[in-house]
């Protein structure tokens, strides 16, 4: 009986031993495992496919990572994906927050016929590849009822032009 | 081996009397030597080679015992240049007595003390700035920041390290709602005329390349930079900072120079991790930058012609 019992107990403390071993071992290959911020499996779409949103439901406007661009630069395994997501922005009175914070999601869209304006119905947008800037998605100080598309790259309103999300003075 | 003449009868050896060599330091422009810093002494003994006479034993004696020497004995000809690092924990003025076979010779004075001028900067302050631009260039590979977009705010947060002013330049958290300044960098000519404003810029360079009024490219540069720098640098021993962009501002980064020794200056460009070229030869900085405007040519010629500069101070 006394041997059975002992038998018992040695299992037990084997199988404790293995379980807590397993643990270990999920836990430090957690922290290895690097993360790619720009990973696309990360986020879901709320809108179409320019905004989408995190676990923590915070918003990103997803934008193509431009940096594949320029071939001489050695890139990370996260610099080789093919988009960035964009959770900070600018607005003209230079405070910087986050899209959730101000993007209407139901208006927001691209401006049609631009590359990077976007519109939504309180503010005007642009996403700056270049020069560098931070943030560079911004809010531009343009009259959201009466801008005009002039080309892809500029629009205007009745005393403003913008060139490239920069204002032409 | 033995000759004689009407004279007498010689033999060859060792002369009777051998003139001691003197030991001075190789480098003229090394008028002061800060404290704190381990720098490489460059020593020269004078002379040369003679066929007879051999090496000396040459032993450097410190005046002060704050005053640390690496190596303190040498054999070395007539006409070497011998190496030690010195260093010195506090301003002073001190001596270093050389003896020559025992005997002594003559004595290098060395003055220890920090530069008066406010764009010098030294080891504590440049380490801030480099272990900040290392971990700008993890976080950059993590895919967090498109593109080339983190450029601007490494370089922001590279120059408060280096100034230890958290207040003023862009931080990590940078959103107010997560503890940050809530810094925007709208571009490097913006943020400069902040850090003017603050009282942290001492001078500026411009530099523009061949190509500035053409789409060529650039085979050149319009004016030296090393000639500029130089300018800025006479009589300061230490390191110097640039905040600086490149082509049209498409690019923002960090220059570190330094001039502890100023007979052997060396460079570094810091960057999020695109350039990163670290301890160049000085004397070739024209061709690097020409090299790197000539690199972003190839991407986007119509920017690849200035450099814009702004030499960093203290307040």
């Amino acid at each position: 009986m006394s041997f059975v019992k002992n038998s018992i107990i040695l299992y037990l403390i084997f199988f404790a031993l293995i379980l807590s071993c397993n643990k270990v071992n999920k836990s430090s290959s957690t922290k290895t495992k690097s993360v790619c911020k720009n990973d696309i499996s990360l986020y879901s779409p709320i809108k179409g496919t320019t905004l989408y949103k995190d676990a923590h439901s915070k918003i990103y406007l997803k934008v193509k990572n431009n940096i594949l661009d320029n071939s001489t630069i050695t890139l990370s395994e996260c610099q080789k994906l093919p988009f960035g997501f964009i959770n900070d922005v600018a607005l003209i009175d230079d405070t910087v927050t986050t899209l959730e914070e101000i993007v209407d999601i139901k208006s927001f869209s691209r401006i049609s016929g631009t590359n990077h304006y976007y519109t939504d119905k309180n503010r005007v947008f642009y996403y700056r590849t270049a020069p560098v800037t931070y943030p560079n998605f911004y809010e531009i100080e343009i009259n959201k009822t009466e801008f005009r598309i002039i080309d892809s790259i500029t629009i205007s309103d009745k005393s403003k032009v913008y060139v490239n999300g920069i204002l032409k003075i | 081996m033995e000759t004689s003449n009407i004279f007498g009868t010689y033999s060859a050896s060792r002369p009777a009397t051998i003139d001691l060599p003197i030991v001075t330091l190789e480098c003229q422009k090394l008028t002061y030597i800060p404290p704190n810093q381990r720098v490489l002494l460059f020593l020269k003994v004078s002379g040369s080679s003679g066929l007879f006479e051999g090496k000396h034993s040459i032993d450097l004696i410190a005046s002060n015992n704050k005053i640390i020497l690496s190596t303190v004995n040498f054999k070395a000809e007539k006409g070497w240049i011998i190496q030690t690092h010195i260093e010195c924990a506090e301003s002073l003025n001190g001596s270093i007595q050389v003896k020559i076979d025992g005997k002594n010779s003559n004595v290098i004075n060395l003055i220890f003390r920090n530069s008066t001028s406010k764009d010098v900067f030294y080891e504590a302050a440049v380490k801030r700035l480099l272990d900040d631009y290392e971990r700008s260039v993890i976080f950059n590979r993590t895919g967090a920041v498109v593109g080339n977009g983190y450029c601007i705010t490494s370089a922001d947060k590279g120059v408060g390290a280096l100034l230890n002013d958290s207040i003023n330049f862009y931080s990590e958290p940078n959103l107010k709602s997560q503890g940050g300044n809530g810094i925007r960098t709208v571009s490097s000519t913006q943020r400069a005329a902040v850090f003017k404003s603050l009282g942290y810029v001492d001078s500026e360079i411009t530099i523009r390349s061949n190509n500035y009024n053409t789409e060529s490219q650039p085979t050149r540069l319009e004016t030296s930079l090393k000639s500029a720098i130089e300018a800025q640098m006479i009589d300061k021993i230490g390191y110097h900072v640039y905040y600086f962009s490149m082509h049209g501002e498409y690019h923002v980064l960090t220059l570190l120079i330094n001039n502890i020794n100023p007979c052997k200056v060396t460079y570094s460009i810091l960057d999020q991790g695109y350039v990163g070229e670290k301890n160049l030869d000085f004397e070739a900085i024209n061709s690097k930058f020409l090299e790197l405007l000539q690199k972003f040519w190839s991407n986007k010629p119509k920017h690849a012609k200035n450099i814009l500069m702004w030499k960093i101070k203290t307040k």
